[in-house]
């Protein structure tokens, strides 16, 4: 699903974010990647989201070469992946609904029952009671919430989250790693930054450790 | 779609701007009726002497009639012109009327209209060409048009004309900069969900559809509004303002601004805003590098 070959990314002219990175992950694994502030984990995911090229390296994800891809290929590359962003990266103007259905109106496949799907993921991640809301009016872990469930909703190949539980009580830190292993045992490829150190201890799980830009650890808990 | 301050302000700015540019237009329209009015009452009076014969006035008319620039010719009788300066000098004509030698004095003249959609100035020159070429003929004894007053007129009408051209251009101007400017505002406000949307994998289309569909509601609306203003201005100035003020040659001759007008007036405003907005989206999706690979 992912791999990384010789990965390197410098920012000017000696500010290396990553070095010499090779990463290679299968399909349908769960994989976490830690490691303290400023190791390369969100360069490594704006990669991913082929938001930034590497320096040097080739980066291949979900059948797409990110090194040539091709003009107007990015959109449909991406919908490919979920994503949950450290900052959620909601919208504002719309309602809890509206933004866990946007990426099923991007796909804008008429086979898939938009409305049922948001509602069910709602109900799994506990917010259907404020499917009319506005982000602006829910907690830090509602927002999280309402982030993971968007990014689940149209059931991505992969998903890349940056610390997906950060804002959540243990009890749902823990229904939402419920919610990862469900898709995850349906297909889905899992790699998750954290700083969460309880959930490496899920079972099967890969744990990647990076630190200033280089892998230095690969373990499965 | 969810009301913003800035898309409320957007509507507010739009209206008001399209009601500044249809009611500018509305007023450059109508000097230019209300001229045609005054300029289509502009005369030459050609006075014949007392004892001219039909023949000679005949061959006068025929050489007049010659003149395609001559809209209307017109025999005022010794009698018809004698009832009108009855008419004007009320009771006080019945004893001048009485005494037969005052009525002899009065002269049977020919009245020459020209074309209405000649200028004034064009008419003031034809005016004079006619008079020079008339002067000579042994049956007239005077002509008269108003030399000065046309003259002044003429100045009049083509102040007035380039006052109402100028005021629709400057008012044109200022209003298509600040709707494109409110329309980038606009676009700037949407930029987190310009990323948010390119990164979960919408393409190019669907963030300019997405971004660009509340610009025609807002515009839509905006067009109404202003049009109902527009209307209800007109509506106000014919119906109650001129007539209180007893100008009712005004009240009875405005005329609104027919629907081409108003939607040629409408279409040249959207698309600028239209293309402001354009701009401002493709500048914003470059600036946040979000296609990178593209």
């Amino acid at each position: 699903m992912i791999h990384l070959k010789h990965i390197y990314k410098t920012y000017g002219a000696n500010r290396h974010a990553l070095r010499d990175l090779n990463i290679q992950i299968e399909k349908g694994e769960f994989t976490f990647l830690v490691g303290p502030s400023g190791a390369g984990k969100t360069t490594l995911f704006k990669l991913i989201s082929a938001y930034e090229k590497p320096t040097t390296g080739d980066i291949e994800v979900a059948g797409y070469s990110l090194n040539s891809l091709k003009l107007g290929q990015t959109p449909f590359y991406r919908r490919k992946i979920g994503f949950v962003f450290q900052d959620y990266k909601l919208l504002k103007n719309k309602t809890v609904f509206q933004n866990v259905v946007l990426p099923l109106e991007i796909i804008n496949n008429k086979t898939i029952d938009k409305s049922k799907q948001a509602m069910e993921l709602l109900e799994q991640v506990g917010l259907h009671d404020l499917q009319d809301q506005y982000p602006d009016f829910l907690s830090g872990g509602e927002q999280q919430r309402v982030a993971i469930a968007r990014a689940l909703i149209h059931n991505p190949e992969l998903l890349v989250a940056d610390e997906p539980t950060g804002n959540l009580d243990p009890k749902m830190s823990e229904a939402i790693m419920q919610l990862f292993f469900e898709f995850s045992k349906k297909g889905t490829t899992f790699f998750v930054a954290t700083h969460d150190y309880r959930l490496l201890t899920l079972k099967n799980s890969r744990v990647l450790e990076l630190n200033k830009g280089e892998l230095v650890g690969d373990r499965i808990s | 779609m969810r009301w913003s301050s800035l898309k409320v302000s957007l509507l507010v700015v739009l209206s008001f701007s399209m009601v500044m540019v249809l009611i500018s237009f509305m007023f450059y329209k109508n000097i230019n009726i209300l001229l045609g009015f005054w300029e289509d009452e502009a005369k030459l009076s050609i006075y014949l002497k007392v004892d001219t014969t039909e023949e000679e006035k005949g061959a006068a008319i025929a050489r007049l009639k010659t003149d395609s620039d001559i809209a209307n010719i017109q025999v005022v009788t010794r009698n018809e012109a004698a009832a009108d300066f009855k008419k004007i000098l009320g009771e006080y004509s019945n004893g001048l009327i009485s005494v037969d030698e005052i009525t002899d004095l009065i002269p049977e003249s020919i009245v020459v209209t020209l074309q209405s959609s000649l200028s004034s100035q064009t008419k003031n020159e034809k005016f004079a060409y006619i008079k020079r070429d008339l002067t000579l003929n042994p049956v007239v004894e005077e002509i008269s048009y108003g030399t000065e007053w046309i003259k002044q007129f003429s100045k009049f009408d083509r102040a007035l004309k380039f006052f109402g051209l100028l005021l629709f251009s400057v008012l044109s101007i200022s209003v298509l900069f600040i709707s494109a400017l409110m329309a980038r505002s606009l676009v700037e406000e949407s930029k987190t969900e310009i990323e948010v949307l390119s990164l979960i994998g919408a393409t190019r289309w669907f963030i300019y559809k997405n971004n660009l569909l509340p610009f025609f509601y807002i515009f839509g609306l905006s067009a109404a509004i202003s049009t109902a203003i527009t209307f209800g201005t007109y509506f106000y100035f014919k119906h109650r303002f001129f007539l209180a003020q007893g100008f009712g040659f005004l009240a009875e001759n405005i005329r609104f601004l027919d629907a081409p007008e108003v939607l040629s007036l409408v279409c040249i405003l959207f698309f600028f805003v239209i293309c402001g907005a354009v701009l401002s989206l493709k500048s914003a999706i470059q600036r946040l590098s979000l296609f990178a690979y593209e």
